[in-house]
């Protein structure tokens, strides 16, 4: 068995958030977990994760409970007391959790859930085709308000119809009677539509079981934009946005010139009532006003929630992300009018773009505490100011080299980095790493003819994964430590033909 | 210890004597004795370290020693977190193998870049990243060795420069305060050959390390 379930643990809290409340609560306060929020009806909010879910996840890794119980408990801090949350599914794509959260609201159940465990995958094959359908007729009202030019309503109803007429006419009761029907056939009979939702609705779930594919298929979807994929997304609004304006005394050229004024907006931006409150910040807006009358918009983004008041007086993290994103956008301006000198700056508008609004009554939850917290918080607001991602580790328990580990965020705990491997069904794994390279190639290389090892001695066999291959491929791996002209030892198979392939290389 | 090691190590690290610096905690043992002992405890805080280790030749073991002993407090009576920079090619890392070696993932951050002085400036700046690894670094200029060096002295940072090649005294670098070149030997695969080039006598230093492959 490979380890799916030390696997499962390991990967990231699923991106789409359905939370079905029983009172109407503002945009302001969904955003209290990601600044992406749709309002798909009255009672249910729609949240996209991604921007956010590396910072979940690491404020859940440190105290040690489930993402989804974190996020449970901030949202009910958020809304405060006499609102009641009703449900919260997590899923790799927004229908499945709408699905899922009408089902648990017809049975009257509540979460958290994550579509990933199969308790929650066999509550999804229990759903019915009147929820499906009622889900599906919110999905067409979701189209209309975003204005698809591609959508045809009344078509897509009367396809509906055709649908239910069939169910009935077939005595199905749930969709999972007809899991096996095929994204294609409900094209055919349906429309575009319909045949979509149908592809989502089991996306990586198949008779109880993650197979690869389907779960292939299922976090693609995550991983595009959620308007590329057809998804109807409206992103709600809030009716203002925080932000303060300049006029400059005088017209200026250079990122010199502008530090101090810009850092004094940045502390009156801190101060205004909106950011205040303890919210914090994931991309700032920064226009720029030249005096040719042009405007050049300069994005600031952060990779964590950024509080500007706790940098006041400083702003050393905006500061540094700004100077890059300045020279980015507004000096390769100026190069590429090069034959005109470029147009100075006589003034900006400076707005907090995406904040992530933080209850006064979460504060302390967020709060950081002990060598712990400061660490992470030092982490965090590195990875804040480095012009690339830092890349961090944690171990699987997987016998293949390259699927042995995921990545992590920055301060998880050592029971989560390690946890994998310091379990007894893991502790073959670890062994057979302590015999492997600190580096290896994504993909092996062939060794060229005149470059035969010197010295060669067998180290493991590994069973390939071979329904992930196609077919024809050999059921496993023969890994030796080879030793070249030079002296330098590689980690290499043989292919059929007695050819060298180069998986890594050694310390 | 011989009086010449001893005389060099008093004039490298003129403020404690080598018991003194072990009790304070401030070098960074690497366990392996012979080498621990040539350095008087180990290498001092505030230290840019150049290696001269050719990928697939066993030198990276001594380094992922100081990395496990960051990791445990060894010396430095703390954990610290490490930064490891590596090159953004085909060569990719396994962080199983890290793990077995003895690092904890959880202390340690990897960048993958060609041009770490410009996309690693602010961690270089910031105190938090104790322990930092330029692993195979292209093109490094004076001027960055020598901005390496006044952040390892201010910040109280220990910068390890791995190279690709071996480390000869044609090229030398006035601000690596130890230089040394690791090969694997030639007799025996299980030991490495440390050779100082900068900072202590030319005498090659014999590690026996297990487990190495």
């Amino acid at each position: 068995m490979r380890g799916e379930a030390s696997r499962d643990q390991a990967v990231p809290i699923l991106p789409y958030l359905a939370i079905a409340t029983t009172e109407v609560i503002g945009a302001a306060a969904a955003m209290t977990l990601s600044p992406r929020v749709m309002h798909w009806s009255p009672s249910v909010w729609l949240i996209d994760l991604r921007p956010t879910r590396d910072y979940w996840t690491m404020q859940a890794q440190r105290r040690g409970i489930k993402v989804a119980a974190l996020l449970q408990m901030v949202w009910a801090e958020a809304l405060g007391h006499g609102t009641q949350t009703e449900s919260l599914v997590f899923a790799s794509c927004p229908w499945q959790a709408l699905l899922l959260n009408a089902h648990l609201n017809e049975r009257s159940l509540s979460g958290p859930l994550e579509l990933r465990e199969p308790f929650s995958q066999a509550l999804l094959r229990q759903l019915s085709w009147p929820v499906w359908f009622a889900v599906a007729r919110d999905y067409a009202a979701a189209l209309t308000q975003s204005k698809s030019c591609r959508f045809d309503e009344q078509r897509f109803h009367s396809d509906l119809n055709h649908l239910e007429r069939a169910v009935v006419r077939l005595g199905q009761q749930h969709p999972a009677q007809m899991v096996d029907a095929k994204h294609q056939a409900f094209r055919r009979r349906f429309g575009e539509h319909i045949a979509r939702l149908w592809q989502w609705t089991f996306a990586g779930v198949a008779e109880g079981v993650h197979t690869a594919a389907t779960k292939q298929a299922a976090f693609a979807f995550a991983e595009e934009e959620v308007f590329a994929s057809g998804f109807p997304w409206v992103q709600a609004v809030v009716t203002t946005r925080p932000g303060v304006v300049r006029q400059l005394e005088y017209p200026v050229w250079s990122w010199d010139q502008l530090v101090a004024d810009f850092t004094t907006d940045l502390d009156l931006l801190a101060d205004l009532p909106a950011l205040a409150s303890g919210a914090a910040v994931l991309r700032l807006e920064w226009i720029l006003h030249l005096e040719d009358l042009s405007d050049c918009l300069v994005n600031i983004r952060f990779r964590h929630p950024h509080s500007l008041r706790a940098e006041r007086g400083e702003q050393k993290t905006v500061l540094i992300q700004a100077c890059h994103s300045f020279e980015a956008v507004y000096l390769q301006r100026s190069k590429d009018a090069s034959w005109i000198a470029p147009a100075p700056l006589i003034g900006w508008s400076l707005v907090a773009a995406s904040c992530l609004a933080r209850p006064s009554t979460a504060i302390s939850l967020f709060g950081e505490v002990g060598a712990a917290g400061e660490d992470m918080a030092a982490a965090m607001r590195i990875d804040n100011r480095l012009q690339i991602a830092l890349e961090r580790y944690q171990v699987t328990s997987d016998w293949v080299a390259e699927g042995a580990f995921t990545k992590a965020g920055a301060g998880a705990k050592d029971s989560d980095v390690a946890g994998a491997a310091t379990e007894p069904a893991a502790k073959p794994w670890a062994a057979l790493a302590a015999r492997r390279p600190l580096y290896i190639y994504a993909e092996p290389r062939v060794l060229g003819g005149h470059e035969t090892p010197t010295k060669a001695a067998f180290i493991e066999r590994t069973g390939e994964v071979w329904w992930q291959k196609p077919e024809g491929t050999s059921l496993e791996r023969n890994y030796f430590v080879i030793e070249h002209r030079s002296g330098q030892r590689s980690w290499a198979t043989r292919g059929e033909a007695g050819e060298w392939w180069v998986h890594g290389l050694f310390a | 210890m011989s009086a010449l090691q001893l005389q060099t190590l008093c004039s490298t690290f003129a403020v404690f004597r080598a018991d003194e610096v072990r009790d304070h905690g401030f070098k960074l043992a690497s366990g392996l004795a012979v080498l621990d002992d040539a350095l008087a405890g180990g290498v001092a805080l505030g230290t840019l370290v150049e290696w001269g280790v050719p990928l697939g030749r066993g030198g990276r073991h001594i380094i992922l020693k100081y990395l496990a002993a960051a990791n445990r407090g060894l010396a430095l009576k703390a954990d610290y977190p490490i930064l490891w920079a590596y090159p953004d090619s085909a060569l990719g890392l396994n962080p199983p193998a890290w793990q077995a070696l003895g690092i904890n993932l959880r202390h340690i951050a990897f960048a993958r870049t060609n041009t770490p002085m410009h996309d690693l400036k602010a961690a270089l700046l910031d105190p938090y990243y104790r322990l930092v690894v330029f692993d195979m670094p292209l093109g490094l200029s004076r001027d960055d060795y020598a901005f390496l060096a006044r952040q390892a002295r201010t910040l109280q940072k220990i910068i390890f420069i791995l190279h690709n090649q071996l480390l000869t005294d044609a090229r030398g670098n006035a601000f690596a305060k130890l230089r040394f070149n690791c090969t694997r030997s030639q007799f025996d695969p299980a030991k490495i050959i440390v050779t100082p080039v900068r900072g202590l006598p030319p005498q090659p230093l014999v590690l026996q390390l297990e487990g190495m492959l």
